[in-house]
């Protein structure tokens, strides 16, 4: 329960990747880790890759436009990803936090 | 970064969907029989292999593939097929339980009579969803 607790906290968050929208940056069965601090003190900004939550799943996409809270994500092989263009924006509060590689 | 690397191995790793579980629409069966034929062609080559590196990585890959033909399966019959292909194709729940099950041998097995049994189920299911596909 403790050793659940400490992770639930844990400012990093670490996740494998499944599939091949963010081909070439990230590709699938690559370990990448998630900054939940990211975002505390400072904004989201155009270019970042995040981890967002969308029905109840965690996406990994890059955001390419953002406007007041809203947050539009793309992946970088685009042809191949569902994304934005698919789900629209994602809120701010959706965020979990920006990829460290 | 040193921190995190350090801290990274204690912590349990989650999947990050970088493609589509959402209903996007686009399902067909090739994912699965691509997979199950790369373990049924190491299943053939395992006898040949002498190396116990290479042994170890045939296992391991073999695996991974089976893994994937599970998740392509699972994907395919929880969210493709609806309660009306059911009514169709009554075996249908019994043909995805026989091929994941079947998935589930091969990663056990390096018996090339698995790897076929396999193919053959997924063959089965591939057939169904033409005709479901045929009937749209």
């Amino acid at each position: 329960m403790l050793y659940q607790l400490f992770f639930l906290l844990s400012p990093v968050f670490k996740y494998t990747i499944f599939g091949h929208s963010m081909s070439p940056t990230l590709h699938p069965g690559q370990i990448i880790f998630v900054n939940r601090l990211s975002y505390l003190f400072k904004k989201p900004k155009v270019n970042d890759i995040v981890a967002a939550k969308i029905d109840k799943k965690v996406f990994i996409k890059r955001i390419t436009k953002i406007e007041g809270s809203m947050i539009y994500l793309r992946g970088d092989n685009s042809n191949d990803s569902i994304d934005s263009k698919i789900f629209g924006f994602v809120s701010r509060e959706q965020l979990i936090g920006k990829v460290l590689y | 970064m040193k921190w995190i690397s350090v801290f990274a191995r204690f912590l349990p790793s989650q999947t990050a969907y970088a493609h589509c579980d959402l209903p996007c629409g686009v399902y067909d069966p090739a994912q699965a029989r691509i997979e199950a034929e790369s373990i049924l062609k190491i299943m053939e080559k395992y006898s040949e292999l002498h190396e116990d590196e290479q042994k170890w990585r045939a296992v391991f890959i073999k695996e991974e593939r089976a893994e994937l033909v599970k998740h392509h399966l699972w994907v395919l019959w929880t969210d493709y097929f609806k309660p009306e292909h059911l009514e169709k194709f009554p075996n249908l729940h019994d043909l995805f339980w026989r091929a994941t099950k079947a998935a589930g041998q091969t990663k056990k097995s390096v018996d090339p009579a698995d790897g076929k049994k396999l193919l053959d189920l997924i063959a089965e299911i591939t057939d169904i969803f033409n005709k479901t596909k045929a009937a749209k």
